[in-house]
C-alpha cells in the first residue's frame, strides 16, 4: 500500500482516497461476502466501511497499517450488518437432477451445502476469524491484532468454527452407490 | 470426510468460492458519499471549518434550532420521561387541546417527517408577508440550506430514554454545528445523526397524540425569521412512526 497515498488521504485528499479504495475494495468485498453470505449485506457493509474509513482516516496513526485498519473497520461493519440481516432471505440450492451428477460430485455438493448451513450457524465473530484465517491466510496473531482481541480469543473462535463445520460434515450421509441412471 | 485434513481441504475450497470483485456501483456510491462527508478531526478542529463553509450567524440559528429540537427532546426524556415537558418544566397545554389524563411515553421506533417538498417551503416563504426578500433568501439558502434540492427530511429515533434527531436532503447532507452537539455520525446516504452531549435548554417540547408527535416551541419569538422557522419545524414536520 502506498504510504504517500494514505497520508494524502488522511490529510483530506479525496482523490488519493479514491485510489486507495480501488486498490482494496475487491478484497474487502470478497471478505464481507464470505463472512455475511449475502450479496446485499456485503454490499452495504463495504459501502459503510469505506465511508467510515474516510471519516476516521485522520485517526489512523500509522499509514503503513492502513490495510489492516480498514479490514478491521470492514469486519465491524459486517457485525453491524449481521444484526439487521433480513430474515426473509432463504437459501436456495440446486438439486442434482436424474442422477446426472457423478457420485463424487454429489458428495461434494452435499458437503458444500452442509458447510454453507453450518457456517451460517456460526457466530459472526467466529465466521470473521475463519474467513480472515482461511481466505486471507492471516495468522491468528495478526487476526487478533487486527480485531483488537486476545490471541487466545482468536484461537478459540477458529477452534469452535472448525468444530461446528466438522460436526456438520459428520452428519452428511455416505453416498449410496448408484447402479444405473434414469432415462 | 471428517478427518482434519479432509475438513481443512473442503473448507478452504468452499471458502474460496464466491465473488472476488466489488460491484462498481457500490464503490462509486461510496465515493460519491465521500464527496459530501467530512473527516473527523475532533470537534475543536472541525468547528471553524464547518462554520466557514456552510454557516453564518443566521444559518447558525437554524442549525442551533434543529439541534435544540433534539436537545429538548432528549432533556425531556432524560428528566422525567413525560412528553409535554422540557427540562423538567411543566407544560401548559394549548387551550384548544383536550387535556390528556395520562401522559404517554412515545414508543420506541423511528419517526420521520418526510420527505417534505422544497417547493412547499418555497410557497410558504413566498406567501409570508412579514418577511423581506432578504430574509426569505437567508431562510432558503442559509437556514434550511435547501438550494438545489427537492426534498427535505427529518427523523427522530426513540430508543428507551434516548432520542436522536436527524435532518437530511435528497442530494446533500445538512451539516450543522451548535453548542451541545458532541458528535455528527453518518448513518445512511442522506442523513446525518446528531448525538447530543448535554442539554439544559428549554426551547422545544413535543406533543404526542398516540400516533404521531409534533414539536412545540417554548421560547419567545425574537423576530419574523425565527417565527417562520419555528412554524416550519412545528407545523410542517409531523413525526410519524416508520412502519
Amino acid at each position: 500500500m502506498d504510504r504517500d497515498l494514505v497520508e494524502r488521504a488522511r490529510a483530506g485528499d479525496r482523490e488519493a482516497f479514491a485510489v486507495l479504495v480501488h486498490q482494496v475494495s475487491d478484497t474487502l468485498y470478497a471478505v464481507a461476502h464470505r463472512i455475511l453470505r449475502d450479496t446485499g449485506l456485503a454490499e452495504d457493509a463495504l459501502q459503510n466501511a469505506l465511508v467510515l474509513a474516510w471519516r476516521r482516516l485522520p485517526r489512523l496513526r500509522d499509514p503503513d497499517k492502513f490495510e489492516a485498519w480498514i479490514h478491521r473497520i470492514l469486519v465491524h461493519a459486517c457485525y453491524d450488518e449481521s444484526e439487521r440481516a433480513r430474515p426473509w432471505v432463504t437459501t436456495v440450492r440446486v438439486l442434482p437432477m436424474n442422477g446426472l451428477s457423478t457420485p463424487d460430485a454429489s458428495d461434494d455438493l452435499a458437503n458444500r451445502d452442509e458447510l454453507e448451513r453450518a457456517f451460517r450457524r456460526l457466530s459472526i465473530e467466529q465466521r470473521a476469524v475463519f474467513v480472515l484465517h482461511h481466505y486471507l491466510g492471516l495468522p491468528l496473531v495478526e487476526i487478533a491484532e487486527l480485531l483488537d482481541i486476545p490471541a487466545g480469543t482468536a484461537r478459540s473462535r477458529l477452534h469452535y468454527a472448525i468444530a461446528g463445520l466438522r460436526d456438520a460434515l459428520a452428519a452428511v450421509p455416505e453416498p449410496v452407490p448408484q447402479e444405473g441412471r434414469l432415462a | 470426510m471428517t478427518d482434519d485434513r479432509s475438513l481443512e481441504r473442503a473448507a478452504r475450497s468452499w471458502i474460496e468460492t464466491g465473488p472476488t470483485r466489488a460491484p462498481d456501483r457500490v464503490v462509486e456510491a461510496a465515493l460519491h458519499l465521500i464527496t459530501t462527508t467530512p473527516q473527523e478531526r475532533g470537534l475543536r478542529a472541525l468547528r471553524p471549518t464547518w462554520r466557514s463553509q456552510t454557516m453564518n450567524r443566521i444559518a447558525l440559528f437554524g442549525a442551533t434550532a434543529a439541534a435544540f429540537v433534539a436537545v429538548g427532546l432528549g432533556a425531556m426524556y432524560l428528566s422525567d420521561g413525560q412528553p409535554g415537558t422540557v427540562g423538567g418544566q411543566p407544560t401548559s397545554p394549548p387551550s384548544s387541546a383536550s387535556p390528556s389524563p395520562v401522559a404517554q411515553a412515545i414508543p420506541d421506533g423511528t419517526y420521520t417527517t418526510g420527505p417534505m417538498s422544497v417547493a412547499d417551503i418555497d410557497r410558504q416563504l413566498d406567501a409570508e408577508e412579514s418577511l423581506t426578500e432578504a430574509e426569505k433568501e437567508s431562510i432558503r439558502n442559509e437556514i434550511l440550506v435547501i438550494t438545489g434540492t427537492t426534498t427535505l427530511e427529518s427523523a427522530i429515533e426513540v430508543d428507551g430514554t434516548v432520542m436522536r434527531g436527524a435532518m437530511g436532503h435528497d442530494d446533500r447532507p445538512l451539516e450543522w454545528d451548535s453548542e451541545g452537539v458532541s458528535e455528527v455520525r453518518w448513518i445512511d446516504p442522506s442523513t446525518y445523526e446528531l448525538a447530543i452531549q448535554c442539554c439544559g435548554t428549554q426551547r422545544y417540547g413535543v406533543e404526542w397524540n398516540g400516533e404521531s408527535f409534533s414539536l412545540t416551541a417554548r421560547s419567545p419569538a425574537t423576530g419574523n425569521v425565527e417565527l417562520f422557522v419555528r412554524r416550519i419545524l412545528q407545523e410542517s414536520f409531523p413525526f410519524s412512526p416508520v412502519e
